[in-house]
């Protein structure tokens, strides 16, 4: 479908399910604005280990889906947040937010046009 | 970003020939298997349990209520069938033991056994619970470690699947506390993490972990897993 995720690879990973992988998709779309919401609270707290949590979720929900631009992004952020190198946080979180909802409107269009495989 | 996802559609709103929204088959009046009945089950649980959660995190918004209260009227339709199939089914003496169900036929020959799965982020044990069950595993999940330790000893399972970076003690942690305790039998300590360093193997390994897997993990990874550390269990 895209390079945005990798549906042929993480469908294999979910055992050839279709109906695992919307579940998950779904999962994706319903955790990731409130673990984003921890990122961009965390960031403006200073909490260094929270922040460095939520973004290392979100590297493993967006991993299920082979996204490589989101699992880069939030490694990224988990990677500043553990070296407390907080001068590039602001560019790396707002990455981390447009590789998200790059990734969630992709699989959104996948279900919306039906597509199942 | 949350400006752009708050003005996107409702966060689940399934395709109208998905699996979640597909209308319920019509009535046989032939008997199912029970293998045939646990499998259409699974489809109607799990799509009930999506929506149980998406509850919790949308329920300010009416809209998406809306849409989950219909598609759980309609499981509740699916489960009705498949009731009326198990009691049709409960007078037949042929009936097949439940593990024979369990077991995806593409993957046999795995035992079953008893797993215990840690992780504090529910989307990670929803998925590998539903992989583990197909490969006929007997799965339980704790959010935290502190949830595993109270049900490690009447579980007893052969398999302890956990996270690391959890809030409150780690999974290093809980291995360590489970090498401590006093089990009849300990089970077989595997580490899934989303750090993949040799150094973080290591870790894992030094804190009492057999074993170490970097996320994400797939449905092959995990059989491959049960195979090779069924025969170290055994020897």
């Amino acid at each position: 479908m895209s390079a945005i995720y990798d549906y042929t690879g993480s469908l294999h990973r979910m055992g050839d399910d279709p109906g695992l992988f919307e579940e998950m998709a779904g999962l994706l779309r319903a955790d990731a604005p409130a673990l984003l919401d921890a990122v961009q609270t965390a960031h403006q707290q200073g909490d260094a280990p929270r922040l460095e949590r939520a973004s290392h979720t979100l590297k493993g929900l967006a991993a299920n889906f082979g996204a490589s631009r989101a699992v880069s992004a939030a490694a990224e952020v988990e990677r500043l947040a553990k070296h407390r190198q907080s001068s590039g946080l602001p560019a790396a979180i707002r990455e981390l937010e447009e590789a998200l909802d790059e990734l969630i409107a992709a699989l959104a269009d996948r279900f919306h046009a039906g597509i199942h495989g | 970003m949350q400006a752009s996802m708050a003005n996107r559609e409702p966060p689940f709103e399934p395709a109208a020939n998905s699996r979640v929204n597909a209308l319920p088959a019509p009535p046989s009046t032939e008997k199912k298997p029970l293998a045939k009945i646990v499998h259409e089950l699974r489809n109607p649980l799990s799509a009930f349990t999506t929506a149980l959660h998406l509850l919790t995190t949308q329920s300010e918004k009416p809209d998406v209520v809306r849409q989950l209260a219909g598609m759980m009227t309609q499981q509740l339709d699916r489960f009705a069938q498949i009731v009326e199939d198990l009691a049709a089914l409960s007078a037949d003496a042929q009936a097949q033991p439940y593990q024979n169900a369990a077991v995806d036929p593409l993957r046999p020959g795995l035992p079953a056994m008893k797993i215990l799965l840690v992780d504090d982020n529910q989307s990670a044990t929803h998925m590998m619970s539903r992989l583990l069950e197909k490969l006929g595993q007997q799965v339980r999940t704790a959010a935290s470690a502190a949830e595993a330790l109270e049900i490690l000893p009447a579980f007893a399972p052969e398999f302890v699947i956990s996270d690391i970076a959890m809030p409150g003690m780690s999974g290093y942690d809980l291995a360590r506390r489970i090498r401590e305790l006093a089990l009849p039998k300990r089970p077989y300590l595997v580490a899934i993490t989303g750090y993949g360093q040799e150094s973080d193997r290591q870790e894992a390994l030094a804190a009492g972990f057999d074993q170490h897997l970097t996320k994400p993990v797939g449905v092959a990874t995990l059989e491959e897993l049960l195979r090779t550390s069924t025969c170290s269990l055994a020897s």
